[in-house]
């Protein structure tokens, strides 16, 4: 199916985000979200034309309704394609503490930008769904290209991990509905 | 300018990786970079609307537009691979043969028609073209097109929508 091939370039290119957000290479990842961004958009368009075709807007509506990291990121790629590329991404750094016990941490400070995770030792975390790997006890910082949702400022391959993780499911869901 | 410059960068960037995948014959990675080069170029173009509208130069645009066939070519590529279904750029075969007037008198004949069967096959071509029939590679048409947007931005420039 269509969707589900631009489902896999879509994370393809998310992919490649990751392994360059592991460089540093701030040029780089920028190409290959607006590569991402394009071919993830492309599946909910796809569903879109799928739905019409068959006088099935209301149905294409409501998916859309339900999908808040589709509105998301549909905005975010019409601000890239129509007014400016994404060039130079903030970057969020999260700190991580291994502590004994996770009961009774103190509030405390901290620069922004920048979140703290405790963790018992011996957990493993995994920062974002689709990060490359688990963080490990030996890893003490993880710098990610942030983005802000609603005034908070969030992994964007983070996020986009779980926007790919939704297209997947409205696919799932247009062929239950009879849509592909 | 620094967008359009950006986007430019951007779109051979993924130029870069099809090449790569070319040379590699991945070809799953050479269309997913297509992709990736259709949009990443047609937005130069839709920055150069956007400037050229808030400067009340749409008809510069337009004629801009009519002048650029790689651009108008491009786009509707890259209209239908964003909002219908996947483009595929395809790999054609191309053999060359070598037929002598005496090689079409000594082959035999089948059926009233004459069967040259070997001898004549002098090279064997493969390339990615954007379809079928096509005699310019893939990669020459995207690098053409390329330069056809690096003119554009350049008499955007000229004429000051950027």
């Amino acid at each position: 199916m269509d969707e589900d091939r631009k489902l896999a370039e879509a994370r393809y290119f998310l992919g490649q985000m990751q392994v360059h957000e592991r460089k540093g290479d701030t040029d780089v990842f920028c190409y290959n979200t607006s590569a991402f961004l394009s071919a993830a958009r492309s599946v909910m368009q796809y569903l879109h034309l799928k739905a019409k075709t068959q006088g099935r807007i209301a149905w294409y509506q409501q998916v859309c309704a339900d999908s808040p990291w589709c509105r998301f990121f549909r905005d975010f790629r019409n601000s890239e394609v129509h007014e400016e590329p994404i060039t130079d991404p903030p970057v969020l750094t999260l700190i991580i503490r291994y502590v004994d016990s996770l009961l009774d941490l103190p509030e405390e400070d901290h620069p922004e930008n920048t979140t703290i995770i405790n963790l018992e030792h011996g957990m493993l975390w995994s920062a974002f769904e689709y990060a490359p790997e688990p963080i490990e006890e030996s890893d003490r910082e993880w710098r990610s290209y942030a983005v802000d949702v609603d005034g908070k400022m969030m992994s964007l391959c983070g996020i986009a991990g779980m926007y790919v993780q939704e297209l997947s499911e409205n696919i799932e869901k247009g062929r239950l509905a009879g849509i592909i | 300018m620094d967008d359009v410059l950006d986007k430019i960068e951007e779109a051979e960037h993924f130029l870069a990786q099809m090449k790569q995948s070319a040379a590699a014959d991945d070809a799953t990675s050479l269309r997913r970079n297509f992709s990736a080069f259709l949009s990443s170029a047609r937005t130069v173009m839709q920055y150069l609307y956007e400037r050229s509208k808030q400067q009340g130069g749409r008809a510069w645009y337009q004629q801009i537009a009519a002048s650029s066939p790689w651009c108008h070519r491009f786009k509707e590529i890259r209209d239908g691979d964003i909002h219908r279904e996947p483009y595929y750029p395809i790999v054609q075969h191309t053999m060359f043969l070598s037929i002598t007037p005496e090689d079409i008198e000594k082959a035999p004949t089948e059926d009233g028609v004459r069967v040259i069967r070997e001898g004549v096959v002098k090279g064997e071509e493969r390339q990615w073209v954007l379809q079928s029939g096509d005699h310019s590679s893939l990669l020459d048409d995207c690098q053409s097109y390329l330069d056809e947007l690096r003119g554009n931005i350049q008499k955007a420039a000229e004429e000051g929508v950027i």
